[in-house]
């Protein structure tokens, strides 16, 4: 396979990124204050700047920065557009946080709001969805640390699978959010201003109408905007990352740790910023399709298409670019899956008048437990990890309808939402292996909406009320 | 697979995301919920 | 047989320029809200 720079050089720069967090992990380590507030919520005064950076250093991923040049290259123009729909579902967010924060002024996880609405039952069903999830994604994420460093530099997957997961660990384990969303926003401009220079650099060799005449001579199917794949896809993704998002602990942990004040604009800014991502990065794809070029492996096409295009500098753009992708949100999930698991599980189920120091330590397990239960799985290299990634798109979807109808309605009907749950990701999975992967999220988010409908119009919830929804919630935070 | 059942899961994809977020906008409006005005000032 | 609606140059081309200026502004702006929220310590 062909080198695009040489293992030491991209040692090196992976090595001075690594040094950054780390520095950065200790420097905040030390100055914050010893309880869970700050390690967990960063104090839950955060501004604008850093909050919407954080929400788009840890929704740009690996699978942003490596999948949208695939599906651009596979599928074409329309997957560019279904990719970037992910970004209005951080915007839809926007006026959920609002309600969220209204309604839960003093809340914590994902997993307490469905607990207080819904009940015990609904919760295990949520956490198991939340689990699944988490460990699907972490494991893409640590996958392509090692696939990205094999393709540049010839370096062995281990490696760069190992050096991902080890140095994000470390360093949230020391700076818990607080580092984190000082990272998230170098991370953040990084990936921002280094895409930027690349489509730039990119454009500027080959105009877009040079690269457009070329896909037209090459492979004309992937302009064309009536694909039947490329419609499904857009018609479903919004629905996936929609779900992605509403359920996960990653964006309730970053409603609580942003100011009020600040908690809509910034979800609506970080959405708009990152629909950009996507369709630049995918759209460079399209250089090696006008241009020919030979990709061996149809998942690395954005690196191949940078080193070829822009020499060595291009290579060490891609390494920073995607790098920075996966440790912000290697980092993020970290954070938000130990928080929920400890919040939820061993402070909820367990040990209800455990103190914030005991808390922080079992988060601190809780990481290193996740990495390593992580960095197991993928040691014997999957053959397609991102399949498996919206395998999970059925669980997710489901989620969709029992948050946002939880947030607004307090008539839900609880078993409802119990059996609409269940029965999605069900019919969801038939979806995806009898009519396409790209099936699965929209049958899901039906068959929720439809179930949670009917149930609430025969038998409406009279007990529940928002007002003590609130108080439930601090009743279990503050024992 | 039949053009058709991609036509149909595009449009019901749609639809269902244009409910979800009229859903969401009617529920804020309903509850009366605006974004707080900016005062970057306060601490 | 699908059918087939090719996007134009022109389109492909726009689309291109508007996102990347898109960006550029974006990325100017949220750097000048760091700015602001670092003078007047609201970073967090």
């Amino acid at each position: 396979m062909e080198v695009f720079i040489s293992a030491p050089l991209a040692l090196v720069i992976v090595g001075a990124l690594s040094v950054m967090l780390l520095s950065f992990g200790f420097f905040i380590g030390k100055r914050i204050k010893k309880d869970s507030n700050d390690f967990l919520y960063a104090g839950r005064n955060v501004g604008l700047a850093l909050s919407t950076a954080t929400l788009i250093a840890a929704w740009v991923t690996g699978n942003t920065t490596m999948s949208a040049p695939e599906q651009g290259y596979t599928i074409g123009i329309l997957a560019c557009f279904g990719y970037a729909v992910a970004g209005l579902s951080l915007c839809i967010f926007a006026p959920l946080a609002l309600r969220i924060k209204k309604i839960m002024p003093h809340g914590c996880t994902s997993g307490d709001f469905v607990r207080c609405r819904y009940g015990k039952a609904v919760w295990i069903v949520f956490l198991l969805i939340s689990a699944w999830y988490f460990v699907g994604f972490l494991m893409t994420q640590a996958m392509a640390g090692g696939i990205l460093l094999q393709s540049l530099s010839g370096l062995e997957y281990h490696i760069g699978m190992l050096l991902i997961m080890v140095v994000c660990t470390v360093y949230t384990l020391k700076g818990g959010l607080k580092a984190i969303l000082s990272t998230d926003f170098i991370m953040a401009m990084l990936i921002l201003v280094m895409l930027l220079v690349t489509a730039v650099l990119a454009f500027f060799k080959f105009s877009p109408a040079q690269v457009y005449d070329g896909v037209m001579t090459n492979k004309p199917e992937l302009m064309n905007i009536l694909s039947g794949v490329g419609i499904m896809y857009l018609g479903s993704n919004f629905l996936f990352a929609t779900g992605e998002i509403f359920h996960s602990n990653i964006w309730w942990q970053r409603i609580y740790a942003a100011k009020e004040k600040v908690t809509f604009r910034s979800f609506i800014l970080s959405g708009l910023i990152w629909t950009t991502v996507p369709i630049i990065a995918g759209s460079l794809a399209f250089v090696a399709v006008a241009e020919g070029y030979v990709v061996p492996q149809v998942n690395m096409v954005f690196p191949i298409v940078v080193s070829k295009l822009l020499g060595p500098a291009g290579s060490v753009l891609v390494l920073i670019i995607i790098y920075s992708a996966l440790a912000s949100t290697v980092s993020s999930v970290l954070t938000a899956s130990s928080n929920l698991l400890v919040q939820d599980i061993y402070k909820r189920a367990f040990k209800p008048n455990a103190s914030d120091e005991q808390i922080v330590k079992y988060v601190r397990y809780t990481i290193v437990g996740m990495a390593v239960v992580t960095v197991i799985l993928v040691w014997n290299q999957p053959a397609s990890m991102y399949q498996v990634l919206y395998l999970t798109g059925s669980a997710v979807a489901a989620t969709i309808w029992p948050i946002a109808m939880g947030i607004y309605n307090s008539r839900v009907n609880r078993t409802a939402v119990l059996v609409a749950m269940i029965c999605s990701v069900g019919l969801g999975l038939v979806a995806y292996f009898s009519i396409s992967s790209y099936a699965a999220p929209v049958v899901s988010a039906l068959v929720g909406l439809v179930i949670i409908s009917i149930g609430t119009k025969l038998s409406p919830d009279t007990s529940f009320s928002f007002d003590q929804l609130d108080e439930q919630v601090s009743a279990i935070s503050n024992k | 697979m039949a053009y058709g059942v991609s036509v149909l899961i595009f449009c019901l994809g749609v639809c269902i995301s244009a409910g979800l977020v009229g859903y969401v906008v009617h529920g804020n409006r309903k509850y009366k919920i605006t974004a707080p005005g900016k005062d970057e000032e306060e601490n | 047989m699908e059918p087939v609606f090719y996007m134009s140059q022109a389109v492909f081309s726009a689309i291109i320029y508007i996102v990347m200026a898109g960006l550029a502004g974006t990325v100017a702006l949220l750097l000048a809200i760091l700015a602001k929220e670092w003078k007047n310590h609201t970073l967090w």
